[in-house]
């Protein structure tokens, strides 16, 4: 189910809060999670098994890694253990057919495809069933003798899908105590709000740019086509992502749990090393605390520094899909921070400020050129015609009517890619129109926006049929 | 201070999220969208396939966007904040172009580009030629008459970032006579004759087919045509001197203006035309009599559209005068050929109408060996030339036994 779906907003978050508030304190978890396990079911019900064999299997290994923490070796190797599980369970749903592609490939064999479908959001649950065994053996949480509680944790609704990646740290306590007052469930709703304007106002519309100009090929896209195609397609998956983060994390308030914030205004990074401080946050400190710092982090030497950094990004490349083009992404920033850490990284601080924006935003959109193609024959083509040098011309009609058509949406998501609310609120704190401002517009206009979502949402399911008589 | 906007906010929130579910449960649902021209959605029943394949959850989902409360009012809410506030020129795949026209969005993705790729304009080429010939063995003849869409007619009505779609509309046109020409098939084009007198409006504006001007004067060509060309026994056309041509009062709902929830301001009518003499006729929808020529209503001020012309699209109509003078006719085609038929059947013994959309009782060809029809006319609008399906499929691919 997804958030900006109608199905959720009328009759799924509706019945959850109700259920929740009316049910005492002690039951309060377990409506939790029936509702995520029915949230997870409810577009594939088959992939819920997958889910409940990882809770199972991760509340074991919590169990056990607390029950001999005496014993540091075996404390270890049944941590080493839960990671082969885990990772044996994404490695078979996500990447078995893409090895046995590449496998077929290499030495020319032509074995069979398993087709095997992905479930939903196996990435997410299973980085944070890691994250709970981990966090349980490195005693920054205490291990769950009730398996709802691991349950829980692993299949809370809110960041189940889509992130973001809540560490068992951040969220151990909140587990078995959290409360909720007017401040919290209001903020959350106010989180939520700005999450579905997010991805139904803007995302949605540069999401339809972006698949239209990606289904050309090559060959047929002018210039200025291909630029508007691969900036819309940043700003999709920018408002996409952080608007789904930030309904996840007004969810969870909505219920008492408060989760980190997973973005930044990354679009506003002055170096490809800001900007990952800035984008996905969740993934990018899973990653730092869970494989970069063990194998030596910074305080290596520089090969292993740059060993580290490549294996790091190698791996946030798969995590985000199982094919080549996601490697090359991956690898692609790796390379980009290298060269900031050793190279260019003082040049670019003494660069005139707009410069050094431009030069971060360029690469990410190149980064994001790589991510969204099909195949990397296509991200070369598509580059090719950005840089105008497949002969194709500099203007088209397709490309007038996007900008024409769509002007709004990119004037809205150019101005909410900018922290220019919290600066407004910095400036004016203290100032009658900043009361005024934070009181009362800031309300009216979540409400409107609210309003603005549904209408959109609504106008979404319009389904004309020209030929059909009734 | 800050409480109370939180208050409101809380409010606010949980009264849409929980009110909104509850009137759509107490509320009588419809059957059919009269803006989306489709059946909506009916509650889903449960099996356990569907449940574990994940179709149960998904049709509910539908059955919930469909029959959501106040649906018809929030999207007509958003048409009017596109147009109005956001000055948008494009809605629901309409497009606002100059002059009032409201022009269907055909993109390089549309489903049109694939329809007329030049392998399918070929084959309706060949098609029509197998046809003809097939005629001519038992003595019939045949024309193919096409009719320009509104769309292709009006295309430099489109604003200019809109005019993706005007070279595929001048390409298909061009291809499909080229080839009958080529062929030796017969045809009348009727984007030549509104050509002639551009002066004419021939098309309605908020609607993707011709006015009665348009109607009129594809009836007069064909009629002409005919008896200049195949059959002498056939009278001259009725010019409009020899017609009443009754502008009817009702407010106009035309099909592209539907799309937008008529929310597009507009002043244009129907005409519709009786002849001064008038000749006596049996009528037969699918079999049933129905004498109606035109569907009216009586109340002035509810909205009309289109389907006043014949009562809309059947799959079989047909018109007889008992005149054995004069020929038989065989006409298939989409709508486009509804507005014509009052007129057209004052020229023959009997008048037969398919829609092979609609029609499955036999195949085209099953249909004419049995009528044994002297004159076929095939009537299609452009954006349809190389459509092999509905229409453009003679042999009946999903005929019933």
């Amino acid at each position: 189910m997804l958030f900006s779906s109608l199905m959720f907003i009328f009759v799924f978050l509706p019945t959850v809060i109700f259920l929740y508030y009316i049910s005492p304190a002690k039951l309060k978890n377990f409506v939790l999670l029936i509702f995520s396990l029915f949230f997870y079911g409810y577009g594939e019900p088959k992939s819920l098994f997958i889910m409940l064999l990882s809770i199972s299997m991760n509340y074991l290994f919590g169990l056990l890694v607390d029950k001999y923490r005496s014993s540091k070796t075996q404390a270890y190797t049944i941590l080493t253990l839960s990671a082969i599980g885990n990772l044996s369970i994404i490695g078979y749903y996500k990447y078995t057919d893409f090895f046995i592609e590449n496998f077929n490939a290499l030495f020319g064999l032509s074995v069979p495809l398993l087709h095997v479908i992905m479930p939903i959001g196996i990435s997410f649950f299973t980085f944070q069933g890691m994250s709970y065994v981990i966090d349980v053996y490195r005693a920054q949480g205490k291990a769950q003798k009730n398996p709802l509680n691991v349950a829980l944790y692993i299949s809370l609704f809110p960041q189940l899908i889509a992130g973001p990646i809540v560490r068992y740290q951040t969220v151990a306590e909140q587990i078995n105590e959290r409360h909720v007052d007017l401040d919290k469930f209001a903020s959350g709703i106010e989180k939520f709000i700005l999450g579905l304007s997010k991805k139904v106002l803007i995302a949605n519309s540069m999401g339809l740019i972006a698949d239209e100009v990606f289904a050309f090929p090559t060959s047929q896209l002018s210039v200025l086509l291909s630029w508007v195609g691969v900036l819309a397609y940043t700003a999709q998956i920018y408002f996409d992502f952080s608007g789904y983060s930030d309904m996840a994390i007004g969810l969870g308030r909505m219920f008492g749990f408060e989760f980190f914030e997973n973005f930044n205004y990354p679009y506003i990074s002055k170096s490809i090393t800001e900007f990952w401080r800035r984008w996905h946050i969740s993934l990018c400190s899973w990653f730092r605390d869970y494989v970069y710092i063990p194998l030596g982090g910074n305080r290596a030497s520089r090969s292993k520094l740059i060993r580290n950094i490549m294996i790091v990004w190698l791996l946030t490349g798969l995590w985000h899909g199982a094919a080549w083009n996601f490697i090359v992404w991956g690898l692609y920033f790796a390379l980009l921070l290298l060269l900031e850490k050793f190279l260019i990284g003082r040049f670019l601080q003494k660069l005139w400020l707009p410069l050094q924006h431009l030069y971060a935003l360029l690469f990410i959109v190149l980064g994001w050129l790589w991510f969204r193609a099909e195949s990397l024959s296509y991200a070369i083509g598509y580059l090719t015609s950005m840089l105008g040098l497949g002969g194709q011309p500099i203007i088209s009609t397709q490309a007038l009517y996007y900008i024409v058509e769509y002007k709004f949406e990119f004037i809205a998501a150019i101005v909410a890619s900018m922290p220019i609310y919290p600066l407004l609120q910095a400036k004016l704190k203290n100032s009658g129109i900043g009361l005024f401002l934070n009181y009362y517009i800031k309300y009216l206009v979540l409400i409107v926006l609210f309003g603005l979502c549904i209408m959109y949402l609504l106008n979404s399911t319009f389904n004309p049929f020209i030929y059909f008589r009734f | 201070m800050k409480r109370f906007g939180q208050i409101i906010l809380i409010i606010m929130f949980l009264s849409i999220i929980f009110i909104i579910p509850m009137l759509t449960k107490l509320q009588k649902n419809q059957a059919i969208s009269q803006f989306e021209n489709r059946k909506l959605a009916e509650a889903p029943v449960f099996t356990e396939t569907s449940l574990l394949n994940g179709e149960y959850f998904g049709k509910w989902e539908t059955y919930l966007s469909d029959h959501i409360y106040g649906r018809n009012a929030w999207i007509k809410n958003y048409i009017t904040m596109n147009m109005l506030v956001l000055g948008k020129e494009k809605l629901n795949d309409i497009v606002i172009g100059k002059k009032g026209f409201l022009l269907p969005f055909l993109n390089y993705d549309d489903k049109y580009y694939s329809i007329n790729k030049e392998e399918n304009l070929s084959k309706m080429a060949e098609q029509l030629k197998e046809l003809q010939d097939k005629l001519a063995q038992k003595g019939g003849s045949f024309y193919f008459v096409g009719v320009p869409s509104q769309a292709s007619y009006h295309k430099e009505e489109y604003p200019k970032q809109l005019q993706i779609s005007n070279n595929l509309m001048y390409k298909t046109e061009q291809l499909l006579f080229d080839k009958l020409d080529q062929l030796d098939v017969s045809y009348i084009n009727m984007n030549n004759v509104f050509r002639n007198k551009p002066e004419i409006e021939y098309y309605y504006k908020t609607d993707h087919h011709y006015n009665f001007e348009g109607a009129y004067a594809t009836y007069y060509e064909i009629i002409k045509t005919v008896k200049q060309k195949v059959d002498q026994r056939v009278q001259p056309p009725l010019e409009k001197a020899d017609l009443d041509i009754v502008t009817l009062p009702n407010p106009f709902g035309g099909s592209r203006n539907r799309q937008i929830y008529y929310m597009f301001p507009t002043q244009e009518k129907i005409k519709i035309a009786y002849p001064k003499n008038k000749i006596p006729y049996e009528k037969f929808n699918n079999g049933k009599p129905d004498n109606k020529l035109y569907y009216l209503s009586e109340n002035k001020a509810a909205m009309i559209n289109y389907g006043v012309y014949m009562g809309g699209d059947w799959a079989e109509t047909v018109i007889k005068t008992n005149n054995d003078m004069l020929p038989n006719l065989l006409v298939f085609g989409d709508s486009f050929t509804n507005a014509i038929e009052p007129l057209l059947y004052n020229h023959f013994n009997e008048t037969r109408i398919l829609d092979l959309r609609y029609y499955d009782k036999m195949s085209l060809y099953e249909y004419i060996d049995k009528y044994k029809p002297d004159i076929v006319l095939m009537l299609r609008d452009d954006l349809n030339y190389g459509n092999l399906e509905g229409n453009g499929s003679f042999k009946g691919k999903n005929i019933k036994n």
